[in-house]
């Protein structure tokens, strides 16, 4: 059954696949024993002849404290050594400092990433300035931002590098969901919320929403493009080449004003990659 | 009931409309409880909004209603006590004031919201007035679903149709009385004072 | 409360009279029998709705955009395109109208409605609910919740469709649809509180001479619980959606935070400050104890089919009942597990981890001590006795589904996946549905004074079982396999493309399984006209409601009861039967007895 899970590529999904399989033997091995004493005793203990007596036994307390005592140990070692796994891929505290930092903001029914640019940090972003056409909020006063671009439903990532995602949404919730880095998170309206991971391999992995979000809340699918080093740098040059010529050029914000995708039905998420500058 | 009593014996020697009254008011309890924890979390993410909005409510006014409830508790107990003792006269005394004082609230109340109103102030002002909104306008129905039953049974007695033998009734809808007064006891100063 | 009280003594004296109107007699009755069946005839009507929409989700995920076969053309235009193929806006009202039918038109009601109704008054042989006429209220106002909830299909918009979790912001931005949705479940919920006063009031107060708590049937004390959870929980979600209510038609913000850019809606009107967790807490604060409320009567029903058709007393039976007690409060504190992924504080979610764990316990010894009743019993497979059996087999897979998704970190990967929607119906349809069937079958007799057809029934357990485990296993694989749940088209996606044809076989499953309860609907209605007459105790089974002709008559018990013992003492040496009933005395006991040795040595003598 294991095998159907999708390739884990990520570091911190390990521990994940690791308890996935210790449970899933535990309750196969308590599936198997439980149904093999219920089938024993429905092939043993059937009636022969009408109103013959069974054995006249109410219980006896030695056994319930026995399967009292065992299942409740069992459950609190299951607790405490999930909670282990738990902490590190969850707690803010157990947050490793990230080689990247990417914003993703979900919109129905699309992804929105944002880069900090060459200078590595973001531009300020304010709640109140958020609109279709600036989906982060993006201050354009601010000289740090100048850099930043933004893309939709497409992220790229460079390989083997611990990525933090600061994650929200603009209007009803969302779920960021990896499912190759075992990474599912809501994205809240109003809240911003970190995940991390990494990737041992390159290629291209699919971003899913998994939280209904509108009728059209299967299409909402991003691309995740693992590169290597190299290639993510250059790529990022090329964004950043593209900031500045646009800068140059009156904005082409619109380019990336949200065409949100139809859920005709048949017709398949619109991927595009449109890059813009921050207005 | 009566009937039904006289065949099945009260196992916990209540009868069922006490019985069912007091768990019907543990669920009533609950139902507020989700209210003030609403409030509670929403204050704490808007503790300036909250401030300043309750000082806006008139505090006044929330003091003469609270005294006219608490008032009105008392003449409920006491029409109960007049019936049970078998005084009738008193019972229907009793009892239209209770009813007097749960319109005056009412009209207090009402006027307490149009004045918002005329202050452009409305529930979705902001989540402070949606909370006053929602919680008093919550408890002002019970008020009403009160009033419904009381304004019934005085008509039953002046028609010389609610004997003593009821009394149990009027004892159940007194226990709902003294709880839709307790949870304005409850608002009163979660709304008003201690901003 | 008081007209209540009033109209139920007339009624109460009318029937003496035997003067009841058709009216009074089958639409407006007050008597529980008569409640239980409208309450049984209803959730049936629903069951085939709710059915229905799943069995359109079903064709939709196998066979993505192709028209529905048969129908399709003749189905409204605002649920399928042109060429009779569902659309997206009208799956998302599907799937959400499924779950919010199941659980709060077909199960709750079923497992409450209808085993509260019916047995438990005759259980503790009482002449009827404590207070009739609310039980009237209450049955009429669930038909009303339903048709409510339903109503949007008139709307523009249509029906609700942000699922039966209905989390904001999408249902405080959403269409007339919701606003319905909001109101009809707000009335479920009034009747639910109605009923659960009744119920308690009941068992505390209409006992029969000699019944102690501790002499309960489990259906009883499973009822008796599951009523102090309803009349605890369900105000707390009657609060919350009042206030969706406001946010939904007033524009208020109890639960959207500012600055929030809904394209193609004007966000103006509404000020914020907000928090959209704050409706999953107080939602799941229900919805949890309610999954519980979905359960606990059919554990109750279970254990006493077991114990009845295994000829035994049911194993632990103090353990029992102080299992179902733990499983209520502790059921209390463990709803963040919903909440995992959510954005709740993480510290939050390893606490609900470990009181989820903890909620695991007492199911475990109801488990096994199923297990024990059956031990060295003299089990008679009859069709209530199946039914209960598959329930324990099928309720272990779904509760040890539920241990994956306790643990937090497993339900990082999982959550909102098939995975889950696997766990929901192997708890509420192999589960809660099969207790149901359980319940049927065993008291058939009882309602309706009939046998119902064993042949039938058995062939429509097998046929159920059979597919019921084809439509919902290979589930967990497609949760496994990463599939999300709520989505149209799983082919959109390329990491989900290679298992359409596991969800082909789980739809030609799901469509026989369909199809298969007409044979119960059949089995039931032949039965209840045209079926053989049922003796007072077909079942030879000790509690009280065995201990009166069936159908009872008007006030239930033709003599009047006394209680001497519990209800499960089968294969009793003390009794010449295989089973004592609750109001036999001890002296008729001995006395049975004691002609019973005078008959053998009569025999021995002659020989
Ligand atoms: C009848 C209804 C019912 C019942 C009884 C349960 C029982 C349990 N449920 Fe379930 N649950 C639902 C109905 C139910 N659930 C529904 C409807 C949802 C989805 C809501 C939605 O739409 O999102 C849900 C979702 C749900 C979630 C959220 C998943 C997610 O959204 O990510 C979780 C997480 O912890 C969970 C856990 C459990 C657990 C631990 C139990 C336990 O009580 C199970 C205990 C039983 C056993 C463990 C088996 C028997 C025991 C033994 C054989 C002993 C030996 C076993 C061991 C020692 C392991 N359930
Ligand atoms: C007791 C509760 C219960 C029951 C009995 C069922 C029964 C079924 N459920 Fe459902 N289900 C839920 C409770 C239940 N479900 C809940 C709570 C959800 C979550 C909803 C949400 O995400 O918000 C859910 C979600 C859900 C999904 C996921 C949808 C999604 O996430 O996109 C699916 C998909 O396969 C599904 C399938 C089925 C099927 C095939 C049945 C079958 O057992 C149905 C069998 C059919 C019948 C009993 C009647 C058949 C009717 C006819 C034969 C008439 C035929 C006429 C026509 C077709 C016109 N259910
Ligand atoms: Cu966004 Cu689903
Ligand atoms: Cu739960």
């Amino acid at each position: 059954m294991l095998d159907w899970l999708p390739e884990n590529v990520s570091a911190f999904g390990d521990g994940i696949d690791h308890l996935f399989s210790l449970i899933y033997y535990i309750s196969v091995a308590i599936f198997v024993l439980v149904n093999a004493i219920y089938l024993l005793f429905i092939i043993k203990y059937r009636r022969k002849r009408k109103g013959e007596k069974a054995y006249h036994f109410h219980g006896s307390n030695v056994l319930e404290f026995s399967w009292t005592a065992l299942p409740f140990a069992l459950f609190l070692f299951l607790a405490f050594y999930s909670d282990g796994i738990w902490e590190d891929i969850k707690y803010a505290s157990k947050k490793p400092n990230p080689d990247l930092t990417v914003e993703v903001m979900g919109q129905t029914y699309m992804w929105h990433f944002r880069y900090p640019g060459s200078d590595g940090v973001f531009g300020r972003r304010e709640a109140a300035l958020m609109s279709t056409t600036n989906p982060f909020g993006i201050d354009p006063a601010d000289p740090a931002g100048k850099d930043d671009f933004t893309s939709i439903n497409s992220m790229h990532i460079p390989v083997n590098k611990t990525v933090v995602v600061k994650l929200s949404s603009m209007d009803v919730i969302h779920s960021f969901f990896l499912p190759n880095m075992r990474v599912k998170q809501d994205a809240v309206p109003g809240q911003w919320v970190d995940v991390w991971f990494d990737s041992r391999k390159t290629g291209e992995y699919e971003i899913a929403c998994a939280e209904l979000c509108g009728s059209g809340h299967y299409l909402m699918r991003a691309v995740l493009n693992v590169q290597s080093q190299k290639e993510f740098d250059t790529w990022m040059d090329e964004q950043y080449a593209g900031v500045l010529a646009s800068a140059a050029a009156p904005a082409v914000t619109d380019a990336a004003a949200p065409a949100p995708a139809t859920p005709a039905g048949t017709s398949p998420a619109p991927t595009s990659t449109e890059v813009k500058k921050t207005p | 009931m009566s009937t039904v009593a006289a065949e099945t014996h009260f196992t916990t020697g209540m009868p069922h409309g006490k019985l069912a009254m007091w768990v019907f008011l543990a669920s009533e309890i609950m139902f507020f409880s989700g209210f003030f924890g609403a409030f509670i979390v929403l204050r704490n993410l808007n503790i300036d909004v909250f401030t300043a909005s309750a000082h806006q409510l008139d505090k006044m006014v929330a003091t003469i209603n609270t005294a006219v409830l608490i008032g009105s508790s008392l003449t409920m107990a006491l029409s109960h006590h007049a019936l049970e003792h078998g005084e009738e006269k008193k019972f229907r005394l009793f009892l239209f004031i209770t009813i007097l004082c749960a319109f005056a609230f009412l009209g207090i109340k009402s006027y307490e919201y149009t004045s918002k109103f005329s202050h452009d102030i409305y529930p979705w002002t902001n989540t402070f007035y949606a909370s006053y909104f929602l919680m008093t306008g919550f408890h002002a129905m019970h008020v009403i679903g009160g009033l419904i039953p009381m304004v019934w049974m005085l008509g039953k007695s002046m028609a010389g149709k609610y004997p003593p033998a009821k009394a149990h009734r009027v004892e159940a809808l007194g226990l709902y009385w003294h709880f839709v007064d307790l949870v304005w006891i409850f608002l009163f100063p979660t709304l008003y004072l201690i901003f | 409360m008081h007209a209540a009280a009033h109209t139920a003594s007339h009624d109460h004296a009318g029937a003496h009279a035997h003067s009841e109107s058709f009216l009074r007699k089958y639409i407006f009755s007050t008597d529980h029998k008569m409640i239980a069946k409208q309450f049984l005839v209803t959730a049936i009507v629903f069951l085939f709705i709710g059915g229905a929409f799943a069995l359109f989700i079903r064709w939709q995920l196998a066979y993505p955009g192709q028209p529905i076969p048969l129908i399709g053309k003749l189905l409204p235009a605002s649920w399928v395109n042109a060429d009779g193929a569902v659309t997206a806006e009208f799956y998302a009202q599907l799937l959400t109208m499924h779950g919010t039918i199941m659980i709060f038109a077909v199960i709750i009601p079923l497992l409450v409605g209808v085993f509260g109704n019916f047995a438990v008054p005759l259980m503790i042989g009482a002449d009827d609910m404590a207070i009739p006429f609310l039980n009237m209220v209450s049955f009429w106002l669930y038909p009303l919740s339903g048709l409510v909830m339903m109503g949007g299909f008139f709307m523009e918009g249509g029906m609700a469709a942000a699922g039966w979790t209905g989390y904001p912001p999408l249902s405080a931005i959403a269409s007339t649809g919701q606003t319905l949705w909001i109101i009809g479940l707000f009335l479920a919920g009034f009747s639910s509180i109605l009923g659960g006063v009744n119920y308690i009031t009941t068992v505390l107060n209409m006992r029969a001479p000699g019944l102690g708590m501790f002499q309960l049937p489990m259906t009883v004390w499973a009822v008796f619980i599951t009523a102090i959870i309803v009349t605890i929980g369900t105000p707390v979600l009657a609060a919350a959606l009042a206030m969706l209510f406001m946010d939904n038609f007033l524009h208020t913000s109890f639960f959207t935070p500012a600055h929030l850019v809904v394209t193609g809606k004007d966000m103006s009107r509404t000020a914020g400050g907000g928090q959209p967790l704050l409706w999953q807490h107080l939602f799941w604060f229900y919805s949890h104890p309610a999954v519980y409320i979905m359960i606990l009567p059919g554990m109750g029903v279970v254990s006493d089919v077991l114990a009845t058709f295994s000829r035994k007393p049911l194993y632990g039976y103090k353990a029992m009942v102080f299992a179902i007690i733990a499983i209520a409060f502790l059921g209390i504190i463990v709803w963040g597990h919903h909440m995992f992924q959510s954005g709740m504080n993480p510290l939050l979610g390893t606490t609900f981890m470990v009181s989820t764990m903890v909620i695991a316990v007492p199911s475990a010894i109801k488990t096994f001590n199923w297990l024990g009743t059956m031990w060295r019993g003299k089990m008679e497979f009859v069709t209530p006795m199946l039914n209960a059996v598959a329930f324990v087999s099928m309720f272990v897979i779904g509760g040890l589904s539920g241990i994956f998704m306790a643990s937090t970190p497993v339900d990082v990967f999982i959550h909102d996946t098939y995975f889950i929607v696997g766990h929901i119906h192997y708890v509420l349809f192999g589960g809660s549905l099969f207790a149901v069937f359980a319940g049927l079958y065993y008291w058939f007799p009882k309602m309706t004074g009939r046998m119902y057809n064993e042949r039938l029934g058995k062939l429509h357990f097998w046929i159920t079982f059979i597919t019921f485990n084809g439509t919902f296993f290979p589930m967990h694989i497609l949760g496994v396999g990463g599939m999300m749940r709520r989505i149209y088209d799983p082919t959109v996606y390329d990491f989900l493309k290679p298992f359409q044809p596991m969800n082909e076989f789980i739809t030609i499953n799901a469509i026989v399984l369909g199809f298969a309860q007409f044979i119960l609907v059949a089995n039931l209605f032949w039965s209840w006209f045209k079926g053989q007459k049922a003796k007072r105790n077909p079942w030879r089974a000790n509690s009280l409601e065995w201990q009166t002709p069936s159908p009872p008559p008007h006030g239930n018990f033709d003599a009047p009861l006394r209680v001497y013992r519990g209800p499960y003492e089968y294969s009793s040496p003390e009794s010449v039967q295989d089973y004592l009933p609750q109001t036999v005395s001890p002296e008729e006991v001995a006395e049975q007895r004691r002609q019973h040795e005078q008959r053998h040595a009569r025999k021995e003598s002659e020989a």
